[in-house]
This record gives structure tokens, C-alpha cells and sequence, in this order.
């Protein structure tokens, strides 16, 4: 069939171009994609502290002010909503105990247009020119932002406390920089504790299904590298990336199977799981364990009903919002965040909510704890091994890793269930579900090996204690406990 | 080659790459049309198959989720996005035809973002998980494996897309209009013949086949903005790869780009799309006109 007949000689340049076109497109779709022309928009949150609290405060104008970027109107503007609210509550709540040191405390956001770029670069670059007014800097919620963003942050001789972002190269060699603080979950956390997971389920023969892009290739290679290292005869029989945004995965989902592995890891987000769940369960693989993905409100919300989970589903958690309502910080920004957005269409906190809060409470920690907002003040801190902040992934006070400044916090796994008593029917089945800290997962030996920061042998020994510390405090809790892996 | 994989997971990747081939000749056939027929490169086709997927969640939502309602929802979805096709035809791009290609292509390129920016401001980001009628529920028991039922439904879709268009083209006089409107529109306008009224028919008849490719798509169980991009590019590679305006062109084309892709993910896991590429520019360097194009004068 022919229905083209005329302007015959404008075919090759049409076709040519067209060819181009394509091109960009695919460059696009990869999310390698150029400059994204809105032009960045400053919110400043409204301060919540009294003016009395500035009478006490040691730094110039009575103000302790963060900046960061989140997405609010691009691609992940679902998580951005979510997060903007942890971001002004996490204000409040800081305001409300009255600041820091007696400073109030600032979070000035700007949107930062993810996946592109440049945007966020430019919104740092902004900041950062503004010499002193930010005294800490937060992570971005983009993986390519958060890889270049800390190289700036360093230059300027200003702290990077990454929040939202959870990768973890700038923590290891040869990216690491001393003025770099992690308060989030990371992806190198995430890959290992789904490797522990599967490997404490007697998977010896693993496959892999991971979006290509940054986090998807980091989160498979941290599975991967530690399911070889922790499970004897351990072997990865397949890895497929589909590329980010495809949503057809009948055909890796058959590459995969194809090798009968025991298990399967996939580092999908939320909205990605949905639709691999689905074709998961037409193509009758029930009967095959899969850790389906990343998966947190509002991506739970997209789950209607029972039917859509296949049996045997398990996901992943940066801060599932069962278990931390467990801990005292955890439950007190949970019940702020409830009280004032349990009605709305996303009526629990995100895990980037409570990692965005978590942040916020490191830097107030450090801060106080130093008298300083000098960031080398806090590297000697938390170099020391002993500094600990109240988080909210543990019941007692949580460590930071001295050697690679990464706070001990904890990733979960679980089985996912459908409770329609729950605000957010689909959640976690508690019944089988673990809690997987950074201290289950890294020794202090292999922390060295990964991150060249000599703090000699009595700050990795203090590490040592706080961690057991918080062992300790968080099996006290019978509740909480019983999640912890052991 | 994949070591270690079955004669049976072959052929369930050829099925699947088949069903995905199926859904690119749906999306495809309406772009094709509207080039070979229009001449302008519609790259906000992929948009209109993007929206036609969050129309049908949005009638299924209100109609129901039954066999029925399914039927009733893919057909509304079509006519829903024919409509907007039609008024986006008439109202911006009839201006454009005949203008410089480049003019063409920002002009409808613009509309791939306005359409998302509507899709993110509407429905959000996140994307919306979908609901799949009864009788295309679970799969169907192929030697060793389950092939989801949808796939077969994808490729029935198909065929029968090409055989209607076919019919119109060829056994109507509607179809008889357009390839003479195609040959020489002056003189079909001469003899009588409402040559934009015509146009902007064909124009939404294409968009009508983006509409039902979006509400079939959704038979996956998700649709999100990002279903417009992923579709675009490998529709283009169709339309390119068949031979511009080529509608037996696009339908072998397309089960061969999804063949391609689906058998790569099987040889070479990490760069499947990159096959897809390989494959089309090894045929356009043999033959530039493409597998059913004609040459240049």
C-alpha cells in the first residue's frame, strides 16, 4: 500500500531530519538530556521561630539558612510534593524546639526541573554565590545533580548534607570529599540489603531486572558485587536493563526467567512496579520470589486492590513509614505530617520525607554539637567516631561512619501486602519483613577499603561502640526489634 | 547469544516481540498515514497516543472495567482523540503545510510539551496504574510458558487496524479521495472536492488509531507521561524504516523493529534498542528509501 506520491525529492532531507529528531529524542528519553530553560524559582519557607530566639544566637543575624533543590514540577513532581511538605515541616519542627543554638532555622528551596541537570547546577551555582547566607546545603533530588553538585559545594568550602539523592559515590573513592554528609538511605545500602535479604532466603542463583539509568546500574551492581561476596556458590544467572521509562518488561521478564534463577532483584521505582507486577503475574511467575523495586508513597497509592500484587512480591524501602513511626523522631514527624496532611491525597510521609528530615536533624546535630558552621569542624566531628544525632531510623541515637561520613541508617525489605485498614492499603506484610542497617552491611574494614580518609584506629572504635549501642537500644524496643536483622 | 536459553524462551520472545510490533503498527499506521498523506512530520502523534491512554483511564473509571466497557472505552478513546487531532489540525498545524520542514517540525514538537505539561498538571507524574478487562486477564499455557493474553489481543488489534485501513483506502471512495488528493489536491479541488475538509479528516483518522494504540497500551497495567517519548522514537524508526507513507511499509517494519528489540534483550541485554538502531541503519544504507519506499527522483 502506497499512499505517498508527491514531493518525492524532499524524502532524503525530510527523512534525514526526521532521523535527527529521532535522535534527540533518544538522547531525551535516556535522561542525558540538555538544559532545561525554566529558569529555577526561589520559595522561601516562612521561618516558624519567635524572635527570642534569635536573641541567643551565635551566628550573624540570628538565622542558620539551608538551601536545596527539589523537583516539584518535573518528572518525580509527585516525590518533589512530598518532599517540599517534609522540608517545611522539618523547619517547623526545628523551630518549634527553638532553632538551632537559639538561630532560627531557614530552608530556602529552589525547583530544581529533574532529570535535567543543568537547572539545579545553576540553582546551587546561584547560591553558592551568595558567599556566606547558606550555612548547609542539602542534596539535590537528582542522582546526575548530586554527582556534580558536591564538586562545587567543596570548592566554595561549604557542607553537602545529601538527603534526597541517595547515591553514594560521593561518599567513596574517588569522588569522596570531607565536607560530604550523608543522612539518607543510599543506593549502595539499598543493593545490599536486597542481597542480604535474598541471600537469608536461600537464594543462591540470583537474577537481575534494572532500569538503565544511574540508579537502576547502581543499585543492581550493589546487589550484585554483595550477593557474590555473602553467598557461597552465589551466582547472577541474568541481568536485563529495560531503559528508563519503558514500561513493556514482558520480554525481559521472559530473558530473566529463561535462567530459572531463585529470586529476581529489580531496582524499579514506584510507578514502574505497577506495571512489572502486572505482567509479572500474566506471564505465571507467582511461584518466583521478586524484589519488585523502590517502592514508597505516593507509588503505594497506585496500588487499588489485592489482585494487582502477585504472590511472593517483596519491594524496598528507604523509610517505610511502619517501621519508622516506631522511633521517636521518626513518630514525631510521621504524627506532624499526619496531623497536618492525613486528609490530603497523600496522607502519609514519604521515606524521602523522613530522609529529608533526617538530614535536617544531622545538621542541627552537627551545628550544636561543634558550636560551628564551619564544615571542617564537622569533619573533625564525625571523624572523631563518636558524633551521633537523634534520627529517625533508629529508637537511640544513630552513628556516622567516620571513614565515609555515611550515617548508619537502615533499609528495608519486605513482603508486600494489601491492608485496607491502613491509610495507604498496599504496605508492607510485617510478618516477613527486615530492617538493614549500613552496620549490617559494611564493616568498618571494608569502609576503609572503599573510602581513602585515614581516621585512625580509636575513631573506628568509638564508630564500633555507637553502633553497638544502637544495636542494643533498637532490640530493646520489642516492637521495632524484632525487624532488625540479625 | 544468551548461553543457556531455551528453544521455549525464543519463542516466547518472539511472541512478545511480535505483540510489541503489533502496538508499534498501531501508533505507527495513524503517523504514516497523516505524512503520506499530508506531508507534515506530526511529531506530537506520540502525545495523542499518550493522551488517548489517560482518556480510556478516565472512561474506564466512568464506564466500568467489563468486557463490554472495554470495547465501548477503546472506541471513545479513538474518537475522543481524533476530535483533538482535528482541532489541532485545523487550528495550527494546516498553517504550516507547505512551510519549510523545520517550521513543521517545532510547530508539533511544541505540542509534545504542552501535551505533557497538561498530562503532568492534570494527572501527575507519578502515572496511573490501569485495569484489565476480564477476558484478557492471565495468560495462555504455550509449551512451557504463560504468554499474557493481551499480547495476542495486541497483534489481533493490529491486523485488523491494517485491514480496515487498507479497506478504506482502497475500497471507498473515501479512500479514493485521499490517494487522489495525495496525487494532485488542485485537481481534486477542481472537480469539487472540499481538499481541507478531506485532510483534516485523514488527519484525524490517524489520530484515531493513537487513541485506540493508548487505550490498548493501558491493558499493561500503567500509563505515565513518558509513554509519548518511548513510543515517538520507535514509531519514527517505523515510518523511516518502511519507507516514508508506506503503509504495508510500516506493518512489516514494525514487527520487525519489535522483533529486533525483543530477540536483543535476549543476545545482548545491556544495548536492545541499540539492534533496533542497527538494524535500521543497515537497511537504510542498503536501501535509503526504506523497505517499501520509493526512490527519490
Amino acid at each position: 500500500m502506497r499512499i505517498c506520491a508527491r514531493h518525492r525529492a524532499l524524502r532524503t532531507s525530510t527523512k534525514a531530519a526526521l532521523l535527527a529528531l529521532v535522535a534527540v529524542l533518544a538522547v531525551l528519553a535516556a535522561g542525558c538530556g540538555g538544559g532545561n530553560e525554566a529558569a529555577p524559582t526561589e520559595d522561601t519557607v516562612t521561618a516558624q521561630a519567635g524572635t527570642t530566639a534569635a536573641a541567643k544566637c551565635p551566628f550573624p543575624g540570628g538565622v542558620v539558612r539551608a538551601f536545596t533543590t527539589i523537583d516539584l514540577a518535573g518528572a518525580s513532581g509527585d516525590l518533589g510534593l512530598g518532599t517540599a511538605r517534609a522540608a517545611k515541616l522539618s523547619e517547623r519542627l526545628i523551630n518549634e524546639d527553638g532553632g538551632i543554638l537559639g538561630c532560627t532555622f531557614e530552608l530556602v528551596i529552589a525547583e530544581e526541573g529533574f532529570p535535567e541537570v543543568d537547572p539545579c547546577l545553576r540553582a546551587y551555582k546561584e547560591a553558592l554565590s551568595e558567599g556566606d547566607k547558606y550555612a548547609v546545603f542539602f542534596g539535590p533530588t537528582g542522582s546526575g545533580c548530586m554527582a556534580s553538585v558536591t564538586a562545587l559545594t567543596t570548592a566554595a568550602g561549604k557542607p553537602m548534607i545529601a538527603n534526597q539523592a541517595a547515591d553514594h559515590q560521593p561518599f567513596f573513592d574517588p569522588k569522596f570529599e570531607r565536607y560530604n554528609f550523608h543522612a539518607a538511605v543510599s543506593t549502595f545500602l539499598e543493593g545490599r540489603a536486597a542481597a542480604r535479604f535474598g541471600a537469608d532466603k536461600g537464594w543462591k542463583r540470583a537474577a537481575v531486572l534494572a532500569p538503565n539509568y544511574a540508579y537502576g546500574q547502581d543499585a543492581a551492581k550493589a546487589f550484585v558485587a554483595y550477593f557474590k561476596q555473602i553467598v557461597d556458590g552465589g551466582e547472577i544467572v541474568q541481568q536485563q536493563f529495560p531503559e528508563f521509562n519503558e514500561k513493556n518488561f514482558t520480554p525481559f521478564i521472559n530473558a530473566v526467567m529463561a535462567q530459572e534463577p531463585d529470586g529476581i532483584f529489580s531496582a524499579f521505582f514506584a510507578g514502574f512496579v505497577i506495571p512489572f507486577w502486572k505482567q509479572w503475574k500474566d506471564g505465571g511467575h507467582d511461584s518466583t520470589p521478586a524484589i519488585g523495586g523502590l517502592i514508597d508513597t505516593p507509588g503505594w497509592e497506585l496500588v487499588k486492590s489485592a489482585g494487582q500484587i502477585p504472590e511472593n512480591s517483596y519491594a524496598y524501602d528507604r523509610g517505610a513509614w511502619q517501621l519508622l513511626a516506631l522511633t521517636p523522631s521518626g513518630q514525631r514527624f510521621h504524627d506532624a505530617y499526619v496531623e497536618q496532611y492525613g486528609s490530603s491525597d497523600h496522607p502519609l510521609p514519604l521515606s524521602w520525607g523522613q530522609a529529608f528530615w533526617s538530614g535536617v536533624l544531622m545538621s542541627k546535630a552537627l551545628i550544636e554539637k561543634s558550636e560551628s558552621l564551619d564544615p571542617e569542624k564537622w569533619a573533625e566531628l564525625v571523624e572523631s567516631g563518636s558524633f551521633t544525632f537523634d534520627g529517625p531510623y533508629h529508637i537511640g541515637p544513630t552513628p556516622v561512619n567516620p571513614v565515609n561520613h555515611m550515617a548508619d541508617n537502615c533499609a528495608q525489605v519486605g513482603l508486600v501486602g494489601f491492608d485496607e485498614t491502613l491509610p495507604v492499603p498496599a504496605s508492607y506484610d510485617l510478618s516477613d519483613f527486615a530492617n538493614i542497617c549500613l552496620h549490617d552491611v559494611l564493616t568498618s574494614e571494608e569502609a576503609t577499603k572503599l573510602t581513602s580518609n585515614d581516621v585512625g584506629a580509636d575513631a573506628l572504635a568509638a564508630y564500633e561502640d555507637a553502633v553497638q549501642a544502637v544495636k542494643e537500644a533498637d532490640q530493646a524496643n520489642e516492637e521495632f526489634g524484632r525487624y532488625s536483622a540479625r | 547469544m544468551a548461553l543457556g536459553t531455551t528453544a521455549n524462551s525464543y519463542f516466547v520472545q518472539i511472541i512478545f516481540g511480535l505483540g510489541s510490533g503489533a502496538v508499534l503498527f498501531l501508533i505507527a499506521s495513524g503517523l504514516t498515514l497523516i505524512f503520506g498523506a499530508l506531508r507534515i512530520v506530526n511529531f506530537a502523534h506520540g502525545s495523542l497516543y499518550m493522551l488517548g491512554a489517560y482518556v480510556a483511564f478516565e472512561l474506564s473509571s466512568v464506564i466500568g472495567y467489563g468486557n463490554a466497557a472495554f470495547w465501548l472505552v477503546l472506541l471513545l478513546s479513538g474518537v475522543v482523540i481524533a476530535a483533538v487531532g482535528a482541532g489541532l489540525e485545523v487550528l495550527f498545524f494546516r498553517p504550516v503545510y507547505g512551510r519549510a520542514l523545520l517550521t513543521q517540525l517545532l510547530v508539533t514538537f511544541s505540542f509534545v510539551l504542552i501535551i505533557a505539561g497538561i498530562v503532568r498538571k492534570v494527572w501527575g507524574a507519578q502515572g496511573e496504574s490501569t485495569q484489565t478487562p476480564p477476558f484478557l486477564q492471565g495468560g495462555v499455557r504455550l509449551f512451557d510458558s504463560q504468554i499474557p493474553k493481551y499480547q495476542f489481543f495486541f497483534m489481533a488489534l493490529a491486523l485488523a487496524v491494517a485491514i480496515l485501513l487498507w479497506a478504506i483506502l482502497y475500497r471507498t471512495g473515501l479512500g479514493r479521495m485521499i490517494r487522489a488528493a495525495v496525487s494532485d489536491p488542485q485537481l481534486l479541488h477542481l472537480s469539487g472536492v472540499n481538499v481541507r475538509l478531506l485532510f483534516t479528516g485523514v488527519f484525524a483518522l490517524g489520530c484515531f488509531f493513537a487513541g485506540i494504540a493508548g487505550a490498548a497500551i493501558s491493558l499493561q497495567g500503567a500509563i505515565g507521561p513518558e509513554i509519548a517519548v518511548n513510543a515517538i522514537i520507535r514509531a519514527f524508526v517505523v515510518i523511516v524504516l518502511g519507507g516514508l507513507g508506506s503503509l504495508a511499509g510500516a506493518f512489516i517494519a514494525s514487527f520487525v523493529v519489535g522483533l529486533a528489540e525483543a530477540l536483543g534483550i535476549l543476545w545482548v541485554p545491556q544495548a536492545s534498542l541499540a539492534i533496533v538502531f542497527a538494524v535500521l541503519v543497515i537497511v537504510l544504507a542498503l536501501r535509503p528509501q526504506g523497505l517499501f519506499g520509493t526512490r527519490a527522483a
